[in-house]
């Protein structure tokens, strides 16, 4: 992973990142991600692990992007 | 008074001297000789001493009652007649361990708690179907009448938009064997409705009736609730807490922030929520599970950070799933309260 970014260099990068994801395999959620330092990464959600052969990117305007693979969300009753 | 001369008091005083007794066993507010004795005797263990420093060279000596009554009275006077005045009185009520046992765990928040309890299991009610989340914590109405009420998630009491205001609100929730004729603690008050658009809370209150006792600050055996504060605030993967009706206190992380397009599937279809906290369980447990939506989280300092509304099974560092939470401020925002203090 490449060092992280200004607070508001991740926040500019979400909503590129969101799009991109989308494209690539649907839905996706993505977040900030605190490195430390005062750097910060982009954290992408996906429902499922990405088929085969599809190369997810691991930066997105220059941001880091973690993926983790974090099945359904269900509210919590 | 001088610091020695507080502290030779204080000392003086928590041995009970033999004139206090006499003093107050004298009194005709008991009839029988034997009981004025026994209860002189006792009256010290409602009486906590200490000293206080209304400045920084003069000092008093602190004297905190635990119950009030004639005798206690009597014996603050006395008190106040050795000190030369020289007191400061405050009742504080009965003091309880903080944390007693199985505070910390989920069978302890499934109960029937009186006075209720953060954490404390909770729901509405509704014909031919049971259900229980967690009552997140207290706040108050910003505007007057500033009603005492319940904060916890919408899909909690007020049924994904199908409840209205005023319907009831039970403790324990119905699903642990709570029943209006012997639960019912308030009513739906305000409630941020679920839309098929972007969401950014998930969350309801529910008003306290009164008379019901409430415990406004304790959670768990983390300490009291202490304000509140933004994510931006706190270091990053900040450790945070949570006591909550299915796993009770559990402890986490904090993973990501202002997390968008989180798809949340409600009994009502998928649902949209965007600028949400995200946390994983600490070691190898999860944060969160069924149930526990409503709680309240906290940072390590016991202030309050967000609510939890949201989970999965799958993903995170440890692979126990990952738990999503509103922020509090745009909680409290929506629905227009603060946290009662």
């Amino acid at each position: 992973m490449t060092t992280g970014k200004s607070l508001e260099e991740a926040q500019r990068a979400k909503s590129e990142a969101l799009r991109v994801f989308r494209q690539l395999i649907g839905e996706a959620s993505v977040g900030i991600m605190p490195l430390g330092g005062g750097k910060f990464g982009l954290k992408v959600n996906l429902d499922a692990a990405p088929e085969k052969g599809v190369d997810l990117p691991r930066e997105v305007e220059g941001v880091p992007v973690e993926v983790d693979v974090v099945g359904k969300i269900y509210k919590r009753d | 008074m001088k610091l020695e001369s507080v502290r030779a008091l204080k000392a003086e005083l928590l041995s009970v001297p033999k004139a206090i007794v006499e003093a107050v066993a004298s009194s005709t507010f008991l009839t029988a000789f034997s009981a004025r004795h026994g209860a002189a005797n006792r009256i010290m263990d409602d009486i906590a001493l200490g000293v206080t420093a209304p400045d920084k060279k003069q000092f008093r000596l602190a004297v905190r009652l635990q119950r009030q009554g004639p005798l206690i009275s009597m014996m603050t006077e006395q008190i106040r007649a050795r000190a030369k005045g020289e007191i400061d009185v405050q009742y504080v009520g009965s003091i309880v361990k903080y944390a007693g046992p199985g505070e910390t765990t989920a069978a302890f928040y499934r109960q029937k708690r009186r006075p209720l309890r953060i954490g404390s299991s909770i729901s509405d009610v509704q014909t031919g179907f049971n259900s229980a989340g967690t009552l997140g914590c207290f706040v108050v109405r910003r505007q007057s009448p500033h009603y005492l009420g319940m904060l916890t998630n919408n899909h909690v009491i007020a049924n994904e938009n199908g409840n209205s205001a005023g319907d009831p609100v039970v403790q324990q929730g119905t699903l642990d064997g709570g029943k209006p004729s012997t639960g019912l603690v308030g009513e739906l008050g305000p409630f941020i409705a679920l839309k098929s658009s972007a969401n950014f809370v998930d969350a309801a209150v529910g008003y306290l009736y009164e008379g019901v006792d409430f415990d406004p600050r304790r959670i768990g055996d983390r300490g009291a609730l202490a304000g509140q504060v933004s994510v931006f605030e706190l270091p990053p993967k900040a450790t945070v807490y949570k006591v909550g009706r299915t796993t009770g206190q559990t402890k986490g992380r904090i993973t990501a922030f202002d997390v968008d397009n989180v798809r949340v599937q409600y009994d009502a279809g998928v649902m949209r929520f965007d600028n949400q906290i995200e946390i994983e369980g600490a070691g190898n447990a999860a944060f969160s599970d069924s149930g526990d939506s409503g709680s309240l989280i906290v940072d390590a300092k016991r202030r309050a950070v967000a609510l939890l509304f949201a989970g999965g099974d799958v993903g995170g560092s440890n692979g126990k799933g990952l738990t999503f939470a509103n922020p509090i401020q745009t909680v409290l925002d929506a629905l227009k309260v603060d946290l009662e203090q």
